[in-house]
């Protein structure tokens, strides 16, 4: 493990395998950092823990570096760095007669991700360096058909399409310079010059790294607010520090167990504030915090979709549907998904508001979730009947029969439809 | 669920289209008519009119008629082109709160993306009503030359009509694909598309099944309608010549030219001279004036002649950036009404030294192309076999982007004709100590001065870090995605954090806009109810009940059981009939009512 020269704040330091803390001749100091890694804590993090000095931190880090307990693993390579990695992508990168599916598609996509900022674009596309211009664009099209986004409309996640959009860009910036033939001509000069390293990094995808100086801003009367609550909140913090240093994890943790029992009592808004104090006080531990604050968030927002839906009901049942349907929206605000407030909206809606195309619209929603109710259907059809769409009536109708034959008001209607 | 749409959103006329078993279908209307024309009204009532209905009424009702509102979405209040509209059309435009263009009619304030939606609901109508299935999903097209915001106005027409868009894709690009599809080409091909408002041209390869634009170019103000206005023009100068009246200055005589003209315009596309005769349509001191003129070809090419070359250079230059020459092209696809006029053809087929294809619908290739770019994104593996065709599009953006530097220049960061989805990175600094925040000016265009391009919208990166200037590194990274539209996003390179960007200018609408025009639009079939015939069936049929509910109350006593039970049914089955709307059923309803009271009055022993 070479040493290095400055740590960075980014850095991540991690404990090495094999090494049993308890047999250490270490410093209650260093031993104190120790317990604290877990592999995802940055340098910044354990100074903003520890509320060490830099000098002070950078020390004891190097020191256990040093003597082979810690290495610290850099997240930002040093410019270069990346390019003595071995090559391990040769010509043929893709072999386009065996895509594999599922996670070795995933797997192939991360793999093209890494070889963008390596490999050149004649090895990106598969071509040798002589390949015609037709070669070139058959490459290319043979990948974008396997590669495109387009190809995985709606079937893939959208980080994963993201990935995939980039591999593209990697081809299609390939195939923009490679068609044409004097910018193909500039790239091979610039290859044969100074090699297909400072090639890819100079012609890289979506690194145009020039620096752009904004117009001088004056800063508004809102930041410096925003500025006066930070150091607020930092003065906040930094006296629990000093008065509790080192016991400050301690701290939070019972403030945590507190807000809990504030959320098991209701109590959301006191809840709200003890999290926000625990965040504060133990950022690094902020994933559980932050989950436990969303689920706030759901908790109450549900409760209030459940109370708005029953004060629908009760006003659907004493025949004042304005009001029903207000209520509905209401509870359908919280839980836009939710089947059962939307078809209740629905049937208000299609029944008693006459207002089809509103119902329409819910109607569809629902039997995208669930297309096995004859009800949904029933009220579709009420919804097309009254829009004056008598074929898509009669078809909506139809399915809801086919979905439960007993369907008894769906029987009359269609009866009464026919007639018409 | 459901099938995918294909909606050809047009200046002057739409069409729908839809692929069942690998066939594409243009959905005609009630009217039988495959196209429907983009025209929007208001009757005296506040009752909306669409389509053909509403282009009837258009000349007794030109106020409150709205067309072409294509050439007037997404763009500002204070553009050249809306300035030029304001002039021309009968409606009234006004402007809305974001600089943006709204439109005054029967005393209401629509925006163009409302006006769009309504088009929009229409054909998704005629969709349903001949799939017999709900509609929730289409690809809509647009000129290939319209910018981000025309793009976004047009995606959120598409939601306020309460569709999913699922993409927006070019029209000569959708041309192409229903030129295409299924005929396994090997072609290099130019779509020359000269709609009613808008002009486009494209030069696509297509081969295996990929369809690539490589260049794309046009001009969203030349279209159709501008050949009409040259014809307006020349009725009414030599209209004032001969009478010494002018025309422009009355409403309803501008609207019977338009009609005059466009008709004489088709009727040239066939023949050599038309004859233009509008009685009554003005009157002077001695009596009532009638318009009566010969238009001939030759005239019309005359005075339309200028447009037509436009078009010729865009040609050239397009090509001049696909770095093709006129030989190397195997196909000219023409596409739009306009292409119709000789004229055009004939400048065509000179300008690429071979004439263009026939075969293809002008009117609706795009609507298809369209509906078989929503199965291509939908479709599964299995389809796709069972189809025999497997495609892949492969758009550019058709203008560049970049941001606005210092000393008023632009500084390009996404090319021109670079494929879609693409994103590129940029790297701010701040330029004073402690700065807290950066302005991003967004732009699209080809000038070099920032203030001739198109603003796209002004961003505020705030948050930055406090530090010594230069030394923050912020990445803005700029995407434009598959629809064609930007979207902007800021990293700290520092600390890796996400920097919140909020948009300080720009003329589309607040998704709270937009969720309540969508709120509006579902509501607005039960204005309609109220408002109309129906609206006055229905309390008569109340009050018909009414009166045989008092009835029965009275005669209790007397009444054999049948008959109360039979009368009983018959007043719950009317309110449920009153509660679908029914119209007819309604009426039949009233003429029964009388009957029905009286037996319950003298009920026969």
């Amino acid at each position: 493990m070479s040493e290095p020269q400055k740590i960075s704040p980014e850095a991540i330091p991690l404990l090495c395998e094999g090494v049993n803390i308890k047999s250490l001749d270490i410093t209650p100091e260093e031993g104190s950092i120790l317990v604290q890694l877990d592999g995802q804590l940055r340098v910044r993090h354990l100074k903003m823990m520890t509320g060490l000095e830099d000098d002070k931190l950078y020390a004891i880090l190097q020191n256990l570096s040093q003597k082979g307990i810690i290495i610290l693993h850099q997240s930002k390579p040093k410019p270069g760095a990346e390019l003595k990695k071995p090559r391990l992508l040769a010509r043929n990168l893709i072999d386009l007669k065996n895509i594999p599916t599922g996670p070795q598609f995933e797997e192939l996509v991360n793999k093209l991700m890494d070889a963008l900022n390596r490999v050149d674009y004649f090895q990106l596309l598969g071509v040798s360096q002589d390949a015609g211009r037709d070669e070139i664009k058959r490459a290319y099209y043979r990948l974008s058909k396997v590669f495109h986004p387009d190809r995985y409309f709606q079937k893939v996640e959208p980080e994963f399409r993201l990935k995939l959009q980039t591999v593209f860009q990697g081809f299609s910036t390939a195939y923009l310079v490679l068609s044409k033939d004097d910018r193909k001509k500039a790239y091979l000069a610039q290859i044969a010059e100074k090699g297909v390293e400072a090639a890819v990094e100079e012609l890289r995808i979506d690194v145009a790294k020039k620096v752009y100086t904004g117009p001088k801003m004056k800063l508004g009367l809102n930041e410096d607010k925003e500025k006066q609550k930070d150091e607020k909140l930092k003065g906040i913090v930094d006296k629990i520090k000093q008065t509790a240093m080192g016991g400050q994890f301690q701290k939070a943790e019972r403030i945590y167990q507190m807000a809990l029992t504030e959320v098991s009592k209701k109590n959301f808004k006191s809840a709200r504030t003890n999290l926000k104090l625990v965040l504060q006080l133990n950022p690094a531990g902020g994933e559980k915090y932050r989950a436990e604050l969303e689920r706030i968030d759901r908790i109450e927002l549900e409760l209030r979709g459940e109370v708005n839906f029953e004060e629908g009901r009760t006003a659907e049942e004493s025949g004042e549907y304005q009001k029903a349907s207000r209520s509905y929206a209401e509870a359908l605000r919280v839980s836009p998904k939710n089947q059962k407030y939307l078809c209740s909206q629905a049937r208000v809606m299609v029944k008693y508001l006459n207002n089809f195309e509103k119902g329409r619209a819910l109607l569809i929603d629902l039997i995208e979730q669930d297309q096995k109710k004859a009800d949904y259907f029933y009220l579709l059809g009420l919804a097309y009947h009254g829009l004056g769409q008598k074929r898509a009536a009669e078809v909506q109708l139809e399915k809801a029969l086919q979905l439960d034959p007993k369907h008894r008001d769906a029987q009359k209607e269609l009866k009464n439809l026919k007639r018409i | 669920m459901g099938k995918t749409i294909g909606i050809d959103l047009g200046t002057t006329y739409s069409c729908v289209a839809v692929l069942e078993n690998g066939q594409a279908k243009v959905i005609p209307n009630k009217g039988g008519y495959l196209t429907t024309p983009s025209v929007v009204a208001f009757d005296e009532t506040g009752k909306r009119l669409v389509g053909h209905l509403a282009k009837r009424q258009m000349v007794i009702n030109a106020r409150n008629t709205v067309y072409a509102s294509k050439r007037l979405i997404g763009r500002r209040y204070d553009s050249p082109e809306v300035k030029k509209a304001k002039a021309m059309y009968p409606y009234e435009i006004i402007e809305g709160p974001h600089n943006d263009v709204r439109i005054q009619v029967s005393g209401q304030e629509m925006s163009l993306p409302e006006v769009e939606a309504t088009i929009l609901q229409e054909m998704r109508r005629v969709a349903e009503e001949y799939l017999g299935e709900p509609v929730k999903e289409a690809v809509i097209t647009v000129p290939a030359y319209f910018n981000d915001n025309q793009r976004q106005a047009t995606k959120d027409a598409g939601k306020i009509a309460g569709l999913e868009v699922l993409r927006i894709i070019n029209e000569p690009t959708a041309a192409s694909l229903a030129y295409g599809y299924g005929k396994k080409l090997d072609q290099t091909i130019v779509v020359y598309d000269l709609g009613g408002g808008t002009f486009d041209i494209s030069v696509l390869e297509i081969s295996e099944g990929v369809f690539e634009v490589i260049s794309t170019a046009g001009d969203t103000y030349l279209g159709g309608d501008d050949f009409d206005d040259r014809i307006i023009d020349w009725l009414a100068e030599t209209f004032q010549q001969q009478e010494n009246v002018n025309l422009r200055k009355d409403r309803m005589a501008l609207q019977r030219l338009k009609d005059a003209a466009e008709k004489a315009k088709c009727d040239l596309s066939s023949v050599p001279q038309t004859q233009i005769s509008l009685p009554f349509i003005g009157t002077s001191d001695k009596g009532p004036l009638h318009l009566e003129l010969i238009l001939t070809r030759d005239k019309l090419e005359e005075i339309t002649a200028d447009l037509v070359d436009r078009t010729i250079v865009i040609c050239e230059k397009t090509l001049d950036a696909a770095g093709l020459g006129t030989e190397e092209i195997d196909e000219i696809l023409l596409v739009g009404g306009q292409t119709r006029m000789p004229k055009v053809q004939e400048k065509v087929a000179k300008f690429f030294k071979k004439a263009p294809r026939k075969g293809i619908n002008p009117d609706e290739a795009v609507a298809i192309g369209a509906a078989i770019q929503g199965h291509a994104l939908t479709s599964t593996e299995e389809e796709k076999k069972k189809d025999g065709e497997d495609l892949l599009l492969l758009d550019v953006t058709p203008l560049s982007l970049g941001i606005a530097t210092f000393g008023g220049f632009f500084t390009k960061i996404i090319e021109k004709n670079t494929p879609i989805p693409t994103h590129a990175g940029h790297i701010f600094t701040t330029a004073a100590d402690n700065q807290r925040a950066v302005k991003i000016i967004v732009l699209q265009g080809e000038s070099e001065r920032a203030a001739e391009n198109e603003l796209l919208g002004e961003f505020m990166l705030t948050g930055i870090r406090a530090a010594k200037r230069g030394e923050p590194e912020v990445e803005v990274t700029f995407d434009i995605d598959s629809d064609g539209i930007v979207g902007v996003s800021a990293k700290d390179l520092n600390t890796g954090q996400q920097q919140s960007i909020t948009v300080t200018a720009s003329s589309g609408l607040t998704e709270q806009e937009i969720q309540w025009m969508v709120d509006r639009s579902k509501d607005y079939e039960v204005e309609l109810k109220s408002q109309g015939e129906l609206g006055k069936v229905c309390s008569k049929l109340e009050s018909e009940l009414g009166k045989i509910e008092k009835a029965l109350k009275e005669q209790k006593a007397q009444l054999p059981a049948g008959l109360e039970k039979e009368t009983k049914k018959f007043i719950e089955r009317a309110r449920r009939i009153i509660e679908f709307g029914d119209l007819e059923e309604i009426k039949k309803l009233i003429t029964q009512a009388p009957a029905v009271g009286e037996r319950v009055k003298k009920p026969s022993p």
